[in-house]
């Protein structure tokens, strides 16, 4: 479930279309139906069923939260951002992001516009190594420690700080205990460090 | 005209394969990020490190560069050692051309605005929706008020194809703030005598030059690294430097004399210069006996500018005036009165240019070793394209126009010409308006005021390349209306700012260190072409200015005007055209053709300097022919300036090394430079107002515009003038760096016109500070 569960949240921050919103529909019922008992998020993912209809309106702010707004943009969703002393994209933790992308023979789209340390790219990407065998874990690790928990909780704070619409509030309360919840996992206590 | 791609949400929201990888699946759904690497063991190579070469975008010198880039990021910025624009040496603005790519804050994907205009609500749309709803809203005001209503305003290297696009639509009003906003009245005052602008890239012969008379130029500061390391050659080869600023820059600390000259005079003691120049006979008597008219003229007109009719005026004294025109002559033609670069400053630029250019011609400078080189060219043609609906309009003033001199008193009403083509709507170029301001780049503040005011005739549509209007222009209010007027806005730029806030459409371009541009031709002591080239792939969903309007054009019906398939073909094709290739550019960034002090210095080698000017003469114009047919000879003249009160400060700005205009102040690593602009004070006007070093004042002009900024008290500036570095105060909270820091100088300058060319006469502002 842990894959569902990373597509899932990277489809949240992911610009928001009909179709995209049909699968985010489609993964949260899936979500509900097999997830796993007293998961953190339970009461989050039956706030969110309402929120998953396309809507014109979340366009502006989906672009309020992420890319282009005025004031400016309050979450930032590169990991460099809120990684690198000078905030720049393309930064060190990107190429750790790309490397351990290509790695597993695979890379940002070319056609999407995103850079591997865009937030939909990092949760695709954790998704697609909770499909693979044990071996992947110790990137897994790697990405949940010295990413994920690094620099989400800072950007989903940032987010609740802009009084977002429910769905990214939901959204951000999502993350966080998707996140809070694979670190406390007995597949990464079990695994070896680095 | 080919098809544009149709938009297609559903197909667009589920690609997941590169160009050339292969569709990837998670927990059964496919890929919205990632794709499978195509090449096996692509990884392996991405420690690769490449380099390209480019020109810098920085500024607007144009250095030439050599990237570095190691797995798909750009890492370092080395100067071009070929590129005679900087010989290998890049400053502190060029090494920050990496923040530019990777900035946070720089926009990403097309944007389509949702809420007001200006109101700052957008959302994501895809290229073919950007693309064809400009194409349609333009076409829609072409076809309501005619191809005449479009105005464009371009910033920078990447705005040629907007001109051509522009052209192509068939408006006369695309304009650059380079003429009435910057350069204007000095290129056109040489153009005027001896029928070259000497702007851009000055042709000075720098290292070999053994007097400079500065006027104003602080090129340690406002710098040019080809330029200042060419002074900084001929200081180190013995020039004397004589530096005229109200205000003791750098540069004036590096000067073996300085003189803080009284503001706004300078055209007072220039005229005292010639004055002396051509009463001790100090001048070039064979120059100016074989290859000029006008000089009894001349004379008669400057006999009343004494030096002891300049001095009361300049702050100058009467014999330090006669002492320098006689130490000039004994280095001439060894010397070169050195223009300000931005030359907006009085109300009459046109005069103080005229006579900067007389005295550099009365010591004979032009085509002789240590004054001014003449270039040589790299000829590279143009592809050859469809005429263009105003194509007479461009080169008026250089080629010697068409204007029509019978007809003088024409009403601003009069908007079509002879050919009933339409005037330009900023009146550049037009008899009766601003005949003499250059029709090429024409007047962006009048441009502005046309658009606010609908006048001459409506001005419905606006695309900007670059650029902003607010903080590179002076008066607000224009500009907000004419944007806020206008049914449609379309603005491609790297960065967010407060002009493009207002765009209808927003176009995301590629940053320079992203993409090919047109080749950018020059002419040094050599000719040279030089290419810039992607050192990375586009950041986010940005596309190069090129192809954004060769799309454009596409879906207007003027393929034709981009007959090219790619920027890389178009280059290819001009490359071929002059015996060259891309291929072959792109192995050394520049192809150059030998220096020849014959071409460059014809005077040496008993050849005379070829002149034509626009009055149509062979010879160099004391008094311009062209300007005498319109009556602005009287820019000769010298005519009073503002003055201050005993409680006012003449308002100064300029530049300092590590930014440029308004385009570098959210840039994160020029601001850990330089993070806020401060206001300088001299301390005894600083004293009596109880201002101290670092406390916040307050500074406010005639017509109640201000702001609120720190002091630096310091004595390094006049009692009577204060100033502060361009280009902050930026109010767009979307430059979260630059937002909020200090003041605009903007947003204090004078917006008076400059009444023979229409450029703006930025410093007639008075100002009174106050502790906040």
């Amino acid at each position: 479930m842990r894959p569902q569960l990373y597509l899932f949240a990277s489809g949240l921050f992911n610009q928001p279309t009909p179709a995209r919103l049909e699968m985010l529909r489609g993964l949260l019922a899936e979500l509900r139906e097999a997830g796993p008992p007293n998961a953190p998020w339970g009461e989050t993912l039956i706030a969110l069923e309402p929120q998953l209809d396309y809507d014109e309106g979340m366009q502006a702010e989906y672009s309020r939260l992420f890319i282009l707004a005025v004031p400016c943009v309050p979450a930032q969703p590169f990991g460099s951002y809120w990684l690198e002393d000078d905030q720049r994209l393309l930064g060190d933790s990107t190429l750790e992001i790309k490397h351990m992308m290509a790695e597993y023979g695979i890379e940002v789209a070319g056609n999407t516009g995103l850079l591997p340390d865009h937030i939909v790219s990092e949760l695709e990407f954790m998704a697609y190594l909770a499909g693979l065998d044990e071996t992947a874990h110790q990137t897994q690790q790697k990405l949940l420690e010295q990413h994920f928990a690094r620099w989400m909780p800072q950007f989903t704070a940032a987010l609740r700080e802009v009084n977002p619409a429910p769905r990214y509030r939901l959204a951000a309360d999502f993350l966080d205990q998707l996140i809070d919840w694979d670190r406390l996992q007995e597949w990464q206590l079990s695994s070896p460090s680095d | 005209m080919s098809t544009p791609n149709q938009f297609d949400p559903s197909r667009r929201a589920f690609l997941g394969a590169t160009m050339g990888g292969t569709a990837l699946s998670i927990a059964g759904l496919p890929s919205q990020a990632l794709a499978r690497i195509n090449a096996p063991h692509e990884h392996e190579k991405l420690k690769e490190t490449t380099e390209v070469f480019g020109f810098c975008d920085m500024c607007y010198w144009r250095c030439g560069l050599k990237i570095r880039s190691r797995d798909g990021r750009a890492v370092k910025i080395d100067g071009n050692p070929e590129h005679p624009n900087n010989w290998g040496v890049v400053c502190g603005k060029g090494n920050a051309g990496l923040m530019v790519a990777y900035a946070p804050n720089r926009l990403k994907y097309p944007m389509k605005r949702v809420g007001k205009r200006g109101g700052g609500e957008w959302k994501q749309i895809s290229w073919d929706e950007a693309l064809n709803e400009v194409a349609e809203n333009l076409n829609k005001v072409k076809k309501e008020h005619g191809s005449q209503a479009l105005a464009l305003i371009g910033h920078g290297s990447w705005e040629k194809p907007y001109h051509r696009l522009a052209h192509a639509f068939g408006t006369p009003n695309t304009t650059s703030p380079v003429f009435g906003l910057c350069c204007g009245p000095r290129g056109l005052a040489n153009m005027m005598v001896v029928g070259r602008n000497l702007t851009g890239n000055e042709t000075i012969d720098l290292e070999n030059c053994k007097y400079f008379l500065m006027m104003g130029r602080n090129v340690t500061e406002s710098l040019h690294n080809g330029e200042t390391l060419g002074w900084v050659n001929g200081v180190a080869n013995g020039a004397k430097v004589v530096y005229f600023d109200p205000r003791y820059s750098i540069t004036a600390s590096k000067a073996d004399e300085y003189y803080a000259l009284r503001p706004l005079t300078d055209h007072a003691f220039l005229l005292a210069m010639i004055n002396v120049v051509i009463n001790e006979e100090l001048y070039d008597k064979q120059f100016v006996a074989e290859q000029t008219l006008g000089f009894d003229e001349l004379k008669e007109r400057v006999k009343q500018y004494t030096p002891e009719w300049a001095a009361p005026i300049t702050d100058v004294r009467a014999d330090d005036i006669r002492r320098l025109a006689r130490e000039m002559a004994a280095k001439a033609p060894s010397v070169f009165v050195y223009a300000p670069r931005r030359m907006t400053r009085s109300s009459n630029d046109l005069g103080t240019g005229l006579s900067i250019t007389i005295l550099n011609t009365l010591f004979g400078v032009w085509g002789r070793k240590g004054g001014v080189f003449t270039p040589q060219k790299y000829n590279v043609p143009e592809p050859d394209l469809p005429e263009f609906k105003h194509a007479h309009i461009a080169h008026r003033v250089k080629t010697g126009g068409d204007f029509d001199f019978s007809a003088m008193d024409i009403p601003s009403e009069h908007i079509v010409d002879e050919h009933g083509k339409y005037q330009r709507a900023d009146g550049a170029g037009v008899m009766g308006r601003w005949p003499i301001a250059n029709a090429q780049y024409g007047l962006t503040n009048e441009m502005w005021r046309a658009m606010a005011e609908q006048k001459p005739y409506p001005i419905r549509a606006l695309i900007t390349a670059g650029g902003n209007g607010f903080l590179n222009s002076t008066n607000y209010d224009i500009i907000r209306k004419a944007l806020e007027t206008i049914d449609f806005y379309v603005a491609a730029d790297v960065i967010p700012n407060e002009m493009n806030a207002y765009a209808d459409i927003l176009l995301p371009e590629a940053s320079y260190l992203e993409r090919y541009d047109d080749l950018q031709i020059g002419g040094a002591r050599e000719g040279y072409v030089a290419v810039r080239m992607p050192a990375i792939k586009p950041m986010h969903d940005t596309r190069d200015a090129w192809t954004i309007c060769k799309q454009l054009a596409d879906r207007m019906d003027l393929g034709a005007y981009f007959p090219h398939e790619s920027i890389k073909e178009l280059l290819d094709d001009r490359l071929k055209k002059a015996g060259s290739s891309l291929a072959e550019i792109e192995k050394v960034g520049i192809l150059k053709t030998a220096r020849d002090d014959k071409i460059n210095f014809p005077r040496d080698h008993g050849n005379p300097l070829k002149i034509k000017t626009p009055g149509g003469k062979t010879k160099a114009e004391f008094v311009p022919s062209m300007l005498k047919n319109m009556g602005y000879d009287k820019a000769l003249d010298y005519v009073e300036q503002v003055r201050p009160k005993d409680d006012e400060f003449h308002m100064t700005f300029g530049r300092v090394g590590y930014h440029t205009h308004a385009r570098t102040q959210d840039n994160i690593w020029t601001a850990d430079f330089m993070r806020e602009n401060v206001l300088w004070i001299h301390p005894e006007p600083a004293t009596k107002r109880g201002i101290k070093e670092g406390e916040l004042v307050t500074v406010t002009d005639q017509k109640g515009r201000s702001g609120e900024i720190k002091a630096k008290v310091t004595a390094r500036i006049r009692k009577d003038t204060i100033f502060m570095v361009h280009g902050f105060g930026h109010w767009d909270k979307r430059m979260t760096t630059a937002y909020g820091q200090g003041v605009a100088d903007s947003d204090l300058a004078s917006y008076e016109v400059e009444p023979h060319v229409g450029s703006m006469s930025m410093g007639l502002s008075l100002v009174k500070v106050e502790k906040a």
